[in-house]
């Protein structure tokens, strides 16, 4: 068995042990040879714009904005969990968007009247002018109420079918 | 809380609500300002006509001029007309049947027909530099009689058309909502959220309410495919005959309950065409008082929920 001395000096000696000078050229050169592990190194700032800078921007943009993307996904997940089964996440009674809903469909149902009562009224004036083009001529009376008719057809919005045949019964009337 | 729900509430407007119509606008520019200017030349003839430093023969010709002018713009308008109703009708989802296939290709052809005969009168007048007033008031007379025996009632047909068609997309969305509510509805009285029946009520109420504007939509879909499609079939005949009598009998008890003195006698067609609009009219109002309904339904819940 060794005594404590002479393992302290065994230790000792072990200090000396260096590599072998030519092994450690051939491994220094071998990994400075060899390609790098990620294929993307950061680029050095001072050097020139390389291809290798193009990809490290763009992968770096990519992770930032997949881990900004995962954020958001994750954010809204849990707000919509919360909410989804919080007894009083009501979506269908949601206030706003049943106002909403029925102003648009009111806006659709007032067009689509207007649409037509203006086509109506376009329609019988057409008819009107014809009338004028036919007869001897166009006389006082037959132009003020064509030119009466113009407010009539311009103030149309929101009028029912009713109301603007008794329009235009009276107009007809007038000129008869 | 609150302002999630807008946010949730603005996304559900603008991809649920928006995708469905196409908002078009109410008046075409383009007609107004054809009518204007057909306006502008008869206010010109008039003064021209009144004018008594000028001779009777510049009068004359100012007359064939300005009434041959009025007559190409009229015939400018129906094809405007027949233009804007023509691009509402490509807008239309017809319903995938051969009855609805022959009455969209019935419509767009007499639409065409109409297009065809207005360009082609259009075309003779400005080919023909030496037409007299006589012969102008021949023209203007025979477009005068083909508009009202063919051309008003085409345009009218196909806005019936298209006005019960929409109708049915807004009834659709109205529909999306009432399931919606219906199921917030069946958790609120699961969950014993109140002990109130009011929004049960009043639940029923809007689907009453959708159920006849539905049915009244239905209605009026029913009329205008026997109406403006196989009108050869004897069912078809049969419908409409039956359909005449009892709006002619309605028609005369209104009539004969008036104080109106003027009595004339209705024409078959145009008491079914009033009869399909006043469907649409109501299955419409019908429709606005359901929204009504639920905007309260609304109310009620957030004050017995609060």
């Amino acid at each position: 068995m060794f005594d404590d001395d002479t393992i302290i000096r065994a230790l000792q000696s072990l200090r000396a042990i260096e590599p072998d000078k030519d092994f450690s050229k051939k491994s220094r050169l071998l990994i400075l040879a060899s390609p790098h592990k990620n294929g993307v190194q950061e680029p050095d700032i001072t050097g020139d714009m390389n291809i290798n800078t193009g990809r490290w921007i763009v992968v770096r943009s990519l992770r930032i904005a997949s881990f900004t993307a995962v954020a958001i996904f994750l954010s809204v997940a849990i707000y919509y969990a919360t909410t989804q089964f919080s007894p009083l996440f009501l979506p269908g009674l949601d206030q706003s968007s049943i106002v909403a809903e029925a102003d648009m469909v009111d806006q659709k149902i007032t067009i689509e009247v207007e649409q037509i009562d203006h086509f109506s009224a376009v329609t019988k004036e057409s008819n009107q002018l014809l009338d004028g083009v036919t007869k001897s001529s166009f006389d006082h009376l037959n132009s003020s109420a064509i030119g009466s008719e113009t407010s009539q057809i311009d103030g149309l919005s929101g009028q029912s079918d009713t109301q603007l045949n008794n329009q235009l019964n009276t107009i007809l009337q007038q000129i008869q | 809380m609150k302002k999630n729900t807008i946010i949730i509430a603005s996304f559900l407007i603008l991809f649920g609500i928006t995708v469905p119509f196409s908002f078009a606008s109410a008046q075409s520019p383009e007609i107004n300002q054809k009518l204007d200017e057909t306006r502008g030349k008869v206010e010109q003839l008039v003064k021209i006509k009144d004018n008594s430093s000028l001779s009777e023969q510049d009068k004359a010709n100012a007359e064939i001029s300005i009434k041959r002018e009025v007559l190409l713009n009229v015939l400018d308008l129906a094809q405007l007309q027949i233009k804007t109703v023509r691009t509402k009708l490509d807008d239309v989802i017809f319903p995938d049947t051969e009855e609805w296939s022959a009455i969209k290709e019935k419509l767009y052809n007499a639409l065409d027909a109409a297009r065809d005969y207005y360009s082609t009168t259009e075309s003779d007048i400005n080919d023909n530099d030496a037409l007299t007033l006589d012969d102008i008031k021949t023209v203007a007379s025979d477009v005068e009689q083909h508009k009202i025996d063919t051309f008003d009632a085409t345009v009218r047909n196909v806005n019936d058309v298209i006005l019960t068609f929409n109708v049915g997309d807004v009834l659709l969305l109205a529909q999306d909502r009432l399931h919606k509510i219906n199921s917030d509805i069946t958790k609120i009285y699961a969950k014993r959220l109140t002990n109130s029946s009011t929004l049960k009520q009043m639940f029923f109420a809007a689907s009453r309410s959708m159920d006849q504007a539905r049915s009244l939509d239905d209605k009026a879909k029913e009329i205008l495919l026997n109406v403006y499609g196989q009108d050869t079939s004897p069912s078809s005949k049969r419908f409409i005959d039956n359909l005449s009598k009892t709006l002619m009998v309605d028609y005369l008890a209104t009539a004969s309950s008036s104080t109106s003195t003027e009595q004339t006698s209705p024409d078959k067609r145009a008491l079914i065409e009033n009869h399909i609009r006043s469907l649409v009219v109501k299955s419409l109002n019908y429709i606005k008082q359901t929204y009504a309904t639920f905007i309260d339904m609304s109310k009620k819940a957030s004050s017995l929920l609060q």
